[in-house]
């Protein structure tokens, strides 16, 4: 097996050049992994929260209510990365943009008290990336900023594009050319997008990291960059708003490729997949190193990857895969549709021709048995699951340690790795959208901008009396007890 | 081996683990028995009780225990349940069958599924279902003989609301659907064994193969499936020992229909008021359901007129039902129809803290200094750039006493800080008021964009801003943008220099204290209006804007998004753009916005306000001047354009004969509003998201009205009724002082006024004028227009009307009719010594040129003297063709146009530029299916229409679009 560019990536990012209990960009790395080998309390006490003046103003409202053609209801919105302000954690320090007040603030992560604080001049819609005491964000003023991350003092400021003109953009007097994507730092570089609309220029650019000096730019002129990059040692992965990411040469910007799928800004970089999503309907698609089409979906809105384990996470529920196997069929079952594929067309071919009826029934049984095939490698796929749980925290997930987090509606909770039993749950303010772990805290983010701070329960009396029944279904019951003569009429609607 | 043993055991090795107990079944031939009851769910899914198959529920379903019977709730929308994958082949009996279930319709669809496993792809048939077509129960199957699949209906029609059990029976020769236990149809159609797809959903509560899906609107309590045909004494001995599980339905709900309203407006973020007027004195309440999915009922159940209920507590961002409730009559509950508010619809500006005595507090100069611009200027919503700050004092008073935006201009670090401080201590700060650091003398701003310019620096300092005042009028927004310069003690001529020979030159200069620079901009010249459905009330879809042209760039986007907006195909009324507003009509929600900046000065929940089939009706708003008219069940309301209020309302004109009626057509002008009334049930309203593109009568048929009107909205008095035939509304056109449509004469039709009418009843059609002023009859004309049978349009220009449409198989019919003044010219022709119009003076026949979903749907296009008509050009008055060769478009959207330019959906949002003939896509963002691209005011503005498009287009939003040559010249 090629030993991918992913893989090399996911080193890098994962120890070495980053400190391990650090959470030093969001979601953990530049595959945005969502992954910290610091393992998550088993019992949590909320050590302090901070709460905005201003709710978070995220760009884009969501999806239509429904696909009245297709009759999809509760479409996915596919732009979801300024729902809350994702935080970093770095050296002791916590770390965020604001949607609303355009500002960067730096809180002591033991405290929560508020160490400095930085003006831009237009909302900060994603999460800064710290890098060997920088701190580096992008602005929907058009510019992109590196300050010193013990004081907030701005080492340079680069305007991402040549012309500044700036209007009326989501509600906000901002540049036409926002930097609507994340920053990573790799390499010396500073690698981030400046743009939404096309036909106005969406700018790929490297600058350097120590200077903001330009290294290289490329121009797109058919797709948007918004949401978190991604990148591995050779590409970045440019999400494009409800459209599918864009994959580019990190030496010079060039475009590889645009992969197939059903769009979306999640994405997570593993081993040897681009996984994305939700699509329109709460599914990831994943594609392979070096490939434009898919490899396989999933039915969830985001994934957790270790060596051995997926973890599927969905609007009711979290499943673990034997990855490895599930990979395995997967790809097998991709090389029997391409053959499928293949015989279809020879059939067709075979009846426009006028071959013999001999002929034709010969490439009918192959494409029987080979319809066989998939279905048996697709039913395997569905034996890949190692367990499920049921889950009312659909925003996020995480993983620290051997424990995973999950962000719902006023509340998170955390299930062991191992089985999905649930360890503990803990009341937020608001939808959490925001996940980070780092040196034994978690820090959840939320929709109505606030920013709590998760420790480890120290004393007795912190520590939760009675822990929740694992074995207790923890999804909403579905019984629903409907009185009135007007509720009756609510039954069927 | 027969079929039965050698399914079972197939099932047995599938199952593995599986006890064969389970499925041994406990009835002859029952493979499963599925009660859809929470108390068989396990997991995620339901056990079943016999058979061993376990259910997965796919969305969310209710399963209700009380009151019962246990079952399953499905809303219509992606809830179902699904018979688990790898288990499905080894159950499916193979000749013999019974599917049984008892069931509840609550909403009657084309086409339904209680339990299906099917494929019907074009001439691919397999499987079977058991389900329900229009209101008739239906078994359909496949067998070997026919190989394609036999849907066999029962003739009596079902009721809604009412449990039925359901059966459907084969066996090899004779296919059977019962209902409560009789017999309702046989065939012997079907032969052999069932022909199965290879794979199938076997899914409970919807129909649903590979292409088509149909969710049900209902209940089902339980499913049953045998291996072999149950006798009709078996499905009669079924039905007795089981219907008294299941009660009558409750009475059926008499319609409450209020005179007015409903209209939910917000206070705040966390409350709103839902309004509502009746005939009489009536003690009515709501029935409000809560996230919880409880309901609240709530008023104060006093008889009254004028109702009102404050919503309060709301959570932000969820979807709220709610029901107007009337006091019983008859022994039946009264109730209205289930309104939606949607608390994500909150658009208002941020709101902000009180204030604090903190360094952030005003002084009372800079108070009373802003309440005087504010007064002065009449401004209040939108963005307002404050030229050079002292201390940011006024800049906060300006965002406490109005809904602006304020962004401070500077460019010295210090001050920058200080300003910066006062709006954190402020909490206005980003959201409501920030600071941009820029200096030199052009400034990075698009244009156009500020309704309010003033300076801190001017004010405190009495010096003329470092910008030039070419620059600074740039930025004014048109119709109405206003800079309010000056200081107490400025020196007048330093002002009047500043603004000499720059386009502030006609600025007006108070000098009785200092010097006071006060100027609103005017109405760009050359700029056009869109305030009907189709560009002005002649049809034309072209605005008269001679402005938009050449290479646009982005000047403003933003909200409203998709998600307030109807789905992308129906067929929607058209945005509207006068006086420097867009007007969007949402899913029952209506918007104001600034055009030249995009502000959301108002929105308003209007449950009754909804339209969809536009191409077989007409529009139900128009705008002209600074009112907004839209069609409201039995009134037309006059909204104020810039604050949404409601100012008017006017009421159709009934009869006690004629029953009630709605308003459906509007025009308006300054001094006359035009309307026609139509019954309520005729309006389409695309809820279950129809195209509107098929040859079908419920697709085609046209709405018609029965009277037309006019009165003048100063005062509400009439003016003029008219009534003949049955008006097709879809040909409603106002030109040169004549108002012209086609009306059957068909005795039929007239029978059924206000209707929606088939083409078969709608023969005997007559081409009517009649003069605007009086409503008096100038001309008629008949002629054959039966070939217009997929739609009928008519648009008027140039003394010339002319009439289009398209055939089943999709080939355009024009006919061009002179149409004379009706006041003589100077030297007038022949016409007018004649008096009479009508006469035909061209027609065309040519096939669609575009086979794209409703590329035979194209509305026309007049400019000037040619007529556009899907890819083709013609005189209009002649017919001579022009060009056969205007670009390619995709299908589904159609053309409106300025004077330069047309616009339309390729990909794409696109424009041709008549000039060049080039075309133009703005990449990544697509236009609806209908008509969403509007010129007006000098921008293109394109609200978002896409909504509901599964396709990755990767930018839904709303759009205002500037020509780059207007922002060079800074007009």
């Amino acid at each position: 097996m090629k030993r991918s560019a992913f893989a090399l990536a996911a080193l890098l990012m994962g120890s070495g050049l980053l400190l391990a209990t650090d959470w030093p960009t969001y979601r953990s790395d530049y595959s945005r992994s969502g992954v910290s080998p610091d393992p998550v309390p088993a019992s949590v006490v909320e050590a302090w929260s901070w709460q905005s003046p201003q709710p978070p103003r995220p760009a884009w409202q969501g999806e239509a209510k429904w696909d009245g053609w297709n009759k999809v209801f509760d479409m996915k919105p596919r732009q979801i990365f300024d729902r809350a302000f994702h935080v970093v954690v770095s050296g002791g320090k916590v770390y965020f943009g604001s949607s609303a007040d355009d500002q960067v603030r730096c809180l002591d992560a033991a405290t929560g008290r508020v160490l400095w604080t930085f003006h831009s001049e237009g909302p900060v819609r994603l999460a800064p990336t710290i890098r060997e005491g920088r701190l580096y964000f992008g602005s929907d003023d058009g510019c992109v900023y590196c300050l010193k991350a013990d004081s907030g003092e701005q080492v340079w400021k680069v305007r991402a594009t040549p012309k500044d003109r700036r209007i009326p953009g989501n509600g906000r007097l901002i540049s036409v050319w926002p930097v609507r994507t994340s920053l990573v730092v790799q390499d010396g570089s500073v690698f981030t997008t400046a743009g939404m609309f096309p036909s106005e220029g969406v700018h790929l650019i490297a600058l350097d990291a120590a200077t903001g000096a330009e290294r290289w730019r490329q121009v797109q002129t058919d797709l948007p960059a918004q949401g978190y990059l991604l990148a591995s040692r050779t590409s970045l992965y440019v999400p494009a708003g409800r459209d599918n990411p864009a994959v580019c040469d990190l030496s010079s910007g060039k475009r590889v490729r645009v992969v197939e799928g059903a769009g979306g800004t999640y994405a997570l970089l593993t081993d040897d997949l681009l996984v994305f999503g939700p699509g329109k309907t709460g599914q990831l698609g994943a594609v392979e190193e070096g490939q434009r089409d898919q490899l396989a979906t999933f039915q969830g809105n985001h994934m957790i990857v270790t060596a051995t384990r997926s973890f599927l996470h969905s609007d009711h529920e979290l499943t673990a895969l034997d990855r490895a196997r599930f990979l395995e069929l997967a790809r097998e079952r991709k090389r029997l549709a391409k053959e499928q594929g293949n015989l279809v067309r020879k059939l067709k071919a075979l009846e426009k021709k006028a071959g013999t009826e001999a002929d034709r029934e010969a490439v009918k049984l192959q494409l029987a048995d080979l319809g066989k095939r998939i279905d048996e490698a697709t039913q395997g796929m569905d034996h890949c699951q190692v367990w499920r749980a049921d889950s009312i925290w659909p925003n996020c997930l995480i993983l620290g340690g051997d424990m995973l987090v999950a962000g719902g509606r006023d509340e998170v909770a955390a299930l062991r790795a191992k089985d999905g039993t649930v360890a503990w749950k803990h009341p937020v303010h608001g939808r959490a959208y925001g996940l980070a772990t780092a040196n034994g805290m978690v820090f959840v983010s939320t929709d109505e901008g606030t920013i709590h701070c998760l420790r480890a329960a120290r004393t007795q009396a912190e520590l939760s009396p009675t822990p929740p029944d694992p074995d207790q279904p923890t999804r909403t019951p579905r019984l629903e007890a409907v009185g009135t003569v007007v509720a009756n009429l609510e039954g069927s609607r | 081996m027969n079929a039965y043993l050698k399914n079972l055991l197939a099932a047995v090795f599938t199952l593995g683990a599986l006890s064969v107990h389970s499925l041994v079944a406990q009835e002859a031939g029952l493979i499963v028995h599925w009660e859809l009851s929470p108390d068989l769910s396990q997991n995620s899914g339901l056990r079943a009780v016999a058979g061993g198959v376990e259910l997965s529920l796919v969305g969310d379903p209710k399963l209700v225990r009380d009151p019962g019977p246990p079952r399953v709730e499905l809303p219509g929308r992606d809830e179902k349940i699904l018979v688990s994958g790898k288990l499905e082949k080894a159950f499916l009996p193979e000749r013999d069958i019974t599917t049984e279930a008892w069931v509840r319709v609550d909403r009657v669809t084309q086409w339904g599924g209680f339990v299906s496993h099917l494929q019907d792809n074009g001439d691919y048939e397999r499987g079977w279902i058991l389900g329900m077509q229009n209101d008739h129960f239906m078994f359909g199957l496949a067998g070997e003989g026919l190989k394609k699949l036999t849907y066999l209906a029962a003739p009596k029609s079902f009721e809604t609301n009412r449990w039925y059990h359901v059966v459907g029976t084969y066996d090899g020769t004779v296919q059977r659907v019962y209902v409560n236990g009789e017999l309702g149809a046989e065939s012997r159609e079907q032969t052999g064994a069932i022909l199965y797809p290879p794979k199938a959903p076997f899914v409970i509560g919807s129909y649903e193969d590979d292409d088509e899906r149909y969710p049900l609107t209902g209940a089902i309590h339980e499913v049953r499936l045998y291996r072999r045909a149950l006798s009709a004494d078996e499905v009669r001995r079924h039905y007795t020992a089981h219907k008294s599980l299941f009660p009558e339905p409750a009475p059926t709900p008499i319609l409450f229909r209020p005179d007015y309203g409903p209209f939910v407006d917000w206070r705040d973020r966390n409350s709103a008021v839902v309004t509502w007027e009746t005939d009489t004195e009536v003690p009515t309440r709501i029935s409000l359901q809560l996230p919880s999915g409880k309901f609240r009922e709530l008023g104060d159940g006093v008889a009254r007129r004028n109702h009102s209920v404050v919503l309060d507590k709301l959570e932000r961002d969820h979807e709220y039902y709610y029901r107007l409730v009337a006091p019983e009559r008859e022994g039946r509950p009264v109730v209205s129809g289930r309104y939606q508010f949607d608390t994500s619809f909150y658009y208002r500006v941020a709101s902000i803290p009180g204030e604090r005595t903190t360094s952030a507090s005003a002084t009372a100069d800079s108070k009373a200094t802003a309440a005087q611009i504010l007064a002065q200027t009449g401004t209040r919503d939108g963005y307002c750039l404050v030229l050079g700050a002292t201390d940011g004092q006024l800049a906060l008073e300006l965002v406490r006493q109005s809904n602006l935006q304020v962004v401070v201009i500077e460019d010295n670090a210090e001050r920058i800080q200080a300003v910066r401080k006062r709006f954190d201590e402020a909490g206005v700060a980003g959201v409501r008021a920030s600071v941009q650091e820029v200096s030199g003398p052009d400034l990075p701003y698009g244009d156009m964009l500020a309704n309010l310019i003033v300076s801190e620096t001017a004010l405190a300092t009495g010096q003329v801003p470092k910008v030039p005042a070419a620059e600074v009028h740039r930025l004014l927004r048109p119709v109405g943008g206003s800079l309010f310069l000056g200081s107490s003690h400025a020196n007048a001529a330093a002002w009047k220099k500043w603004i000499a020979g720059s386009p502030l030159e006609s600025a007006s200069v108070g000098t009785d204290s200092g010097a006071w620079v006060s100027f609103r901009r005017a109405k760009l010249v050359g700029a056009g209006e869109w305030g009907h459905q189709y560009g002005g009330p002649d049809n034309s879809s072209c605005s008269q804007d001679e402005l938009v042209r050449g290479d646009l760039q982005v000047a403003w986007w933003g909200d409203p998004g998709p998600r307030p907006m109807p789905d992308r195909g129906n067929r929607n009324p058209a945005p509207l753009s006068v006086s420097g507003r867009l007007f969007v009509q949402g899913n029952r929600i209506l918007f104001g916005i600034d055009a030249y900046n995009g502000t959301i000065l108002w929105n308003v929940s209007a449950p009754e306000v909804r339209r969809a089939n536009v191409t077989r009706d007409c529009s139900n708003m128009a705008a002209s001047g600074d009112t907004l008219y839209v069609a409201h069940g039995r009134h037309c309301l006059a909204f104020d354009g810039q604050t949404g209020a409601r100012r008017q309302r006017f009421a159709v004109p009934v009869n006690e004969a004629d029953g009630p009626r709605d308003w459906s057509y509007v025009a308006a002008g300054e001094s006359i509003l035009i309307g026609s009334r139509v019954k309520r049930e005729a309006t389409y309203l695309g809820d279950d998201g129809e195209w509107y593109e098929e040859y079908a009568p419920d697709q085609v048929s046209r709405v018609t009205s029965d009277m037309l009107f006019a009165l003048d909205p100063r005062d509400g008095k009439p003016v003029w009724q008219y009534r003949g035939g049955a008006i097709l509304n879809s040909t409603l056109t106002i030109g040169d002082g004549q108002i012209f449509f086609l009306e059957s004469r068909n005795p039929a039709a007239i029978k059924a006024p206000g209707s929606r009418l088939t083409n078969e009843e709608l023969t005997d059609q007559v081409l009517v004028a009649l003069d605007l002023k009086t409503g008096k009859k100038l001309w008629e004309k008949a002629h054959d227009f039966s070939q217009l049978q997929f739609m009928t349009y008519l648009v008027y220009g140039k003394n010339t009307v002319v009439v289009t449409g398209t055939d089943k198989g999709k080939n355009y019919h024009t006919f061009a009719f002179n149409a004379p003044p009706t006041t003589r010219p100077p030297g007038g022709g022949d016409d007018l010594e004649s008096g009479l119009g009508g006469r035909v003076l061209w027609a065309d026949v040519h096939h669609e040129d575009k086979g794209h979903h409703s590329g035979h749907l194209q509305h026309p296009v007049v400019i000037d003297n040619v007529f556009y008509s899907d890819q083709r050009s013609f005189n209009l008055t002649n017919g001579v063709t022009l060009r056969k060769d205007l670009p390619e478009r995709r299908g589904c959207g159609v053309m409106s146009a300025g004077r330069n330019a047309i616009f339309f959906r390729h990909h794409f949002q696109s424009m041709w530029d008549l000039e060049t003939n080039k075309r133009n896509q703005f990449e990544g963002i697509r236009s609806g299916c209908w008509l969403g691209l509007i010129p007006a005011g000098g921008y293109l503005l394109a609200p978002e229409t896409s909504a509901g498009c599964s396709c990755t287009h990767a930018i839904q939003t709303s759009v205002g679009y500037i020509p780059k040559a207007l922002a060079k010249q800074g007009l």
